[in-house]
C-alpha cells in the first residue's frame, strides 16, 4: 500500500456518550511533518478528539485513519504496532503513580525494545534532559508539582521517538519560562525529527506560534480550519471572540 | 474495549421485543457475559504466552504471602469453633473419637476453601479493584494503552495467575490450621479428648476430599480476580465511584463464590 500523504485523516467523526453528542461530524486531515492546533472552549470535545485519534475511544460513527490505515474497530493487539509510532501527552500527565520518574519514562522502552540497562538509563536521562527534568529519576509522581509531572509525561511519550505526537494542554499549569521552553521543544521536534503533532490548548498565542494549521471546535463541530495568519485576520465572530479572549460575543458561557 | 466501559443499560433504551427481560435480569446477564468475555481474553493471552512473569510473581506474593496470616488465623479460629461443637455433639452420640475427623472433613470440603476465598476476596480482591479503579480515574489505564500496552495483559493476567495459583496453596494451609485449631480446642476444653483427636483422621479422610476442595478454590480464584479486575477497569472516573466499585467487587465475589460453591460441591462430591 502506498504510504498516505496524511499522517491522520478524520472522516465524519461522530462521538456520542450518554445521549450527548460530543463530536458532531468532524472531517479534517493532518499532513506529515506538520502541526495542527486545536482550540475551543472547555468541554467542546478537544480531549475526546485526541482520544478518538489514539484509539482510546471508539467513534459512534465515522472513521479515523493513521498513515492511511483505519483504526476504528481494531483490537488492542492490532492497535499496538500503530500506537508504538504515536505518543500522547495527557492533560493531567497520567503518570504511573506506583513507579518512579525513571520507571515511568523507561516504560515504553522496557515493554517494546530489548535494550541493555545502561542504554535505558542513558535514554531516560536524555529524555528527561530534553524537558528540563534532569536528576528527578528517583522521585515518585506524588513528589512532583503538576507542571513537573506534565514534563515527565512528555518525556515518557517522546522516548520512543514517535512519528505522531498528540499533546493535550501541554503548557497548562506551567510557568511562562517552562512553557516557552516546552514550546521550543515541540517546535524543534517537529522541525528536526519530522514529527507530526496535534496540539490541543486554550493558549491561542502558543498555537499560532507553533502550528501550521489551526482548527477551532465549537459545540462539537469545526467552525474554523485555517493557517494562523488567516485566523488572525478572519471576520468570523466566533473565532474573533475566542482569539481576542472577549467575554462578550456569540459564545456564551 | 468493552470491559473498560461502565456496565449500564440506558433507561430510555427500548427492550428487545423478541427477548423481553426485566432490567435487573438483563444487567445480570450482561455482567456474566462480560466476565465470560474477560475470562476468554485472559485465557487466550495465557495460551499465547503473553504473560509477564515478573508481574505475575509479584501478584502471587501480594495475594499469597500477604493473605497468609489472616487466612491462617481465620481458618484456625473456625477450626476451634467447629472442633468444640463437634466434640460436644460427638460426645453425646458416644463417638468422641471421630471429632477430629469431622473437623478435618468439614475444613477440607467446605470451610477451608470458602473461608480462605472470602478472606482473599476481602483483602486482595478489594485492593485489586481499588488500585485499578484509581488507575482508571487518573487516566493511567489510557496511558498504558497509549504506550501500546494491553491493560488486560499487563494488569489482569498477573492478578488472575496470582489468585488462581495461590488460593489452593492458601487453602491447603488453611485446612491444616483448621484441624490444628480443633486440636487446640480439644486440649483446652474438658469435653474433648485430645488424645484421640487425630486417631480417626488417617483412616477416614480420603485424598479426594482434600483435592476436590482445592479444585474448588481454582474456580474461586478465577471469580475473585475477574470480578475484582472488572469492577476496577469498568469503574467510572471519580473517587466516590472507586469506593463503590470496591464494595461491589467484594459483595459480587462473595455471592459468586457461594453460587460456584453450590455447583462445584454437587459436581465434585456426587456421592
Amino acid at each position: 500500500m502506498e504510504p498516505s500523504e496524511f499522517a491522520v485523516q478524520v472522516r465524519d467523526l461522530v462521538y456520542r456518550v450518554g445521549g450527548r453528542t460530543i463530536l458532531d461530524g468532524l472531517t479534517f486531515n493532518v499532513g506529515r511533518n506538520s502541526c495542527l492546533g486545536v482550540m475551543g472552549m472547555s468541554g467542546t470535545g478537544k480531549s475526546t478528539l485526541l482520544k478518538n485519534i489514539m484509539g482510546l475511544l471508539r467513534p459512534t460513527s465515522g472513521d479515523v485513519l493513521i498513515n492511511g490505515q483505519s483504526i476504528v474497530g481494531l483490537s488492542e493487539q492490532e492497535m499496538a504496532p500503530i500506537r508504538r509510532k504515536m505518543g500522547m501527552c495527557f492533560q493531567y500527565a497520567a503518570l504511573f503513580d506506583s513507579m518512579t520518574v525513571a520507571e515511568n519514562v523507561a516504560f515504553g522502552l522496557r515493554r517494546h525494545q530489548r535494550l541493555p540497562e545502561d542504554e535505558i538509563r542513558r535514554r531516560v536521562s536524555e529524555s528527561l534532559g530534553r524537558v528540563g527534568m534532569e536528576g528527578t529519576e528517583a522521585l515518585y509522581p506524588a513528589e512532583l508539582s503538576g507542571g513537573m509531572r506534565k514534563r515527565v509525561g512528555i518525556a515518557r511519550a517522546l522516548i520512543l521517538e514517535p512519528e505522531l505526537m498528540l499533546y493535550d494542554e501541554p503548557s497548562a499549569g506551567l510557568d511562562p519560562i517552562t512553557a516557552a521552553r516546552l514550546d521550543g521543544l515541540i517546535a524543534s521536534l517537529d522541525r528536526e525529527r519530522g514529527m507530526t503533532s496535534i496540539i490541543v490548548t486554550h493558549e491561542v498565542e502558543e498555537l499560532f506560534a507553533l502550528c501550521d494549521m489551526v482548527m477551532m471546535i465549537h459545540e462539537g463541530k469545526i467552525v474554523a480550519l485555517d493557517t494562523p495568519q488567516a485566523l488572525r485576520e478572519t471576520s468570523d465572530p466566533l473565532v474573533r471572540q475566542f482569539v481576542e479572549g472577549r467575554a462578550d460575543g456569540p459564545i456564551t458561557v | 474495549m468493552i470491559v473498560l466501559e461502565p456496565l449500564e443499560i440506558p433507561k430510555d433504551q427500548p427492550g428487545n421485543p423478541w427477548f423481553p427481560l426485566p432490567r435487573g435480569a438483563a444487567l445480570f446477564l450482561a455482567y456474566l457475559g462480560r466476565l465470560v468475555y474477560l475470562h476468554g481474553y485472559v485465557l487466550s493471552l495465557i495460551a499465547r504466552r503473553r504473560v509477564d512473569l515478573r508481574l505475575s510473581v509479584f501478584q502471587m506474593a501480594t495475594v499469597g504471602v500477604a493473605s497468609l496470616p489472616i487466612a491462617t488465623i481465620t481458618a484456625l479460629l473456625s477450626g476451634m469453633v467447629i472442633g468444640y461443637h463437634f466434640a460436644v455433639q460427638a460426645g453425646q452420640l458416644g463417638v468422641s473419637a471421630y471429632a477430629g475427623w469431622l473437623v478435618a472433613e468439614t475444613m477440607s470440603r467446605e470451610l477451608g476453601p470458602v473461608l480462605v476465598a472470602f478472606v482473599v476476596a476481602a483483602r486482595a480482591g478489594s485492593a485489586m479493584t481499588a488500585e485499578l479503579g484509581t488507575m482508571k480515574a487518573t487516566e493511567q489505564i489510557d496511558a498504558l494503552r497509549a504506550l501500546a500496552t494491553d491493560p488486560i495483559e499487563y494488569l489482569v493476567v498477573p492478578r488472575y495467575l496470582g489468585a488462581v495459583l495461590m488460593l489452593p496453596l492458601l487453602t491447603f494451609v488453611g485446612d491444616f490450621a483448621g484441624v490444628l485449631g480443633g486440636y487446640v480446642m480439644s486440649v483446652i476444653a474438658p469435653q474433648i479428648n485430645a488424645r484421640v483427636y487425630f486417631t480417626a483422621i488417617p483412616a477416614n479422610l480420603e485424598a479426594w476430599t482434600i483435592i476436590a476442595g482445592l479444585l474448588k478454590t481454582l474456580v474461586f480464584g478465577m471469580v475473585i480476580s475477574l470480578v475484582a479486575c472488572h469492577e476496577g477497569l469498568s469503574c467510572r472516573p471519580a473517587s466516590e465511584e472507586v469506593g463503590r466499585a470496591t464494595t461491589r467487587a467484594v459483595v459480587y465475589c462473595i455471592m459468586l463464590i457461594y453460587a460456584a460453591d453450590v455447583a462445584l460441591t454437587a459436581i465434585l462430591y456426587p456421592g
